[in-house]
Parts: C-alpha cells; sequence; structure tokens
C-alpha cells in the first residue's frame, strides 16, 4: 500500500545513501587506487551485509516500517549501486583489463552474496 | 564543479532513483507472485542501459547540459535507483528457501543482464542521431 511518509523515508534515505557511496569512490580512488573501484567495492559489500542483518532482524519482528523504509529501501538501496558496477566493469574490460573487469565483477558478486548471508545469519536469521 | 554541489547533486538525484525504484516495486507487486526478485532484476537492467548511455552522450560535449547534469542522473539517479543489496539478499532469500538452482539462475542471469544492458545503452547512445563514435 503507498504511503506518502514510507516514500518521503525512502527518499531521504537514498539522498543519504548515495552521498556516502560518492564519498566512498572518490576515497577509494584516492587512497587505494584505481586498480579497481574499491569504494564502490566497498559500499556494495557494506550495503549487502547490512540488508542481510535488516532481512533477518525484520523477520523477527525488530524493526519498524518507516525505519525499514529508510535504512534499507533508501540508504541501503542507494549506498549500494548495479549501474556503475556495470559501467565500471565495461569500462575496465574496454581499456583491456579483461582479468581486472572479470576479478570486480565476480568478487562484487560473490562476495555480497556471502556478506548477505552473512549478516543474515548474524542477526539470527533461520537457514531453511 | 564544487565538491558541495557534487555531492548535493548526487544526493538529491539518489533520493529521487530511490523514490522511483520504491514506487516500481511497490507497483510491481501484485503482479510478480513468488518473481518477488523480478523488479530488482528489471531496475538494475534499466540503471544499467542508462549510466552508459548518459554517460557516453554527455561525454560527447564536456561542456553541455548533459555534462552539468552527470553527477545528478549518473552516480546519482541510476546509483539510486538500482541496488546490489537487495540483490544479494535476494539470491540468499531464494537459497535460504531451498531454490538453489533459482538463486544461482538469479545471479546469472543479474550478471549477464547487467553487462548486455550496459553495452547496449553505451551502443544506443551512439547511434542516436547527432551522436559521434567518440568513447566515453
Amino acid at each position: 500500500m503507498f504511503s506518502p511518509v514510507t516514500l518521503a523515508g525512502v527518499v531521504a534515505g537514498g539522498a543519504l545513501g548515495g552521498a556516502l557511496r560518492a564519498y566512498a569512490t572518490r576515497a577509494g580512488a584516492r587512497h587505494l587506487g584505481a586498480q579497481l573501484p574499491w569504494g564502490t567495492l566497498a559500499a556494495n559489500y557494506l550495503a549487502a551485509l547490512a540488508l542481510g542483518a535488516l532481512t533477518a532482524a525484520a523477520a523477527l519482528n525488530h524493526t519498524s516500517g518507516l525505519l525499514l523504509a529508510f535504512v534499507a529501501t533508501g540508504a541501503l538501496g542507494g549506498l549500494s549501486t548495479v549501474s556503475s558496477l556495470a559501467q565500471q566493469t565495461l569500462g575496465l574490460w574496454q581499456e583491456a583489463r579483461q582479468a581486472a573487469a572479470a576479478v570486480y565483477l565476480g568478487l562484487s558478486v560473490s562476495g555480497g552474496a556471502a556478506l548477505a548471508a552473512l549478516g543474515y545469519w548474524l542477526a539470527g536469521g533461520v537457514a531453511g | 564543479m564544487s565538491k558541495l554541489r557534487f555531492y548535493l547533486a548526487v544526493a538529491a538525484g539518489s533520493g529521487l532513483g530511490a523514490g522511483a525504484r520504491y514506487l516500481v516495486a511497490l507497483a510491481a507487486a501484485g503482479v510478480v507472485g513468488s518473481a518477488f526478485w523480478l523488479p530488482t532484476l528489471a531496475i538494475n537492467f534499466a540503471g544499467a542501459a542508462l549510466i552508459t548511455g548518459y554517460s557516453t552522450r554527455a561525454a560527447q560535449d564536456p561542456d553541455g547540459r548533459l555534462a552539468r547534469w552527470h553527477g545528478f542522473w549518473t552516480t546519482g539517479f541510476c546509483g539510486g535507483f538500482t541496488t546490489f543489496s537487495l540483490f544479494s539478499v535476494e539470491a540468499v532469500m531464494l537459497w535460504q528457501r531451498g531454490q538453489p538452482v533459482l538463486a544461482v539462475g538469479y545471479i546469472a542471469l543479474s550478471v549477464i543482464g547487467w553487462m548486455v544492458a550496459a553495452r547496449f545503452g553505451q551502443r544506443l547512445a551512439t547511434l542516436m542521431p547527432g551522436a559521434s563514435e567518440k568513447k566515453p
């Protein structure tokens, strides 16, 4: 069911998450170099871990609807990105850095799934 | 563009993108049934095509309007619209519900689709009228 308050929570969280991601992208490039897009990787990892934990907490009714809208749908959705991941991978490939492109995409997806599962498990999510 | 303006543009775009994602997911919720991951798949495909398409066009005219709005639409809107965290959690949920084949299939379809969409957006931007073949 549509709720303007929920939408506002998602937009506010999305703005915060996006700004954090932009900061991580810049900081990663400055401090860790341009070998791989480290900032985006870190943002995606952190968001996957946190959303896994929040999903388990929500299933156990430990969260409110508005908190989920702001943090899960908004901030963590905004912190993580598929568009930049795809663009960066394509860019690496087209710079004739195919190995780096494959490593970046593989690290992102396998690490993201592993961290989401870890977060879910840590927050008390039940397997099966 | 100053640093502050860049971050404000990204935040505004990302908030708008997240809101759009919420509305798409809400509209799709009653339609997709047990394929709860389908809206995320479609959203991520669209965002991957839009970011490369926009960046390619913007790079053709570095002083133009598209270049000025680059942070808002790419890092901002596309970044906030697409979601890697929900994709990862959905794959884990499929696995955890006893559908490991579907979980792996969802991951494979996503990864291939993201890359096809990104290439498609780039290609489309160079084929559109008024576009030059210059790469971003």
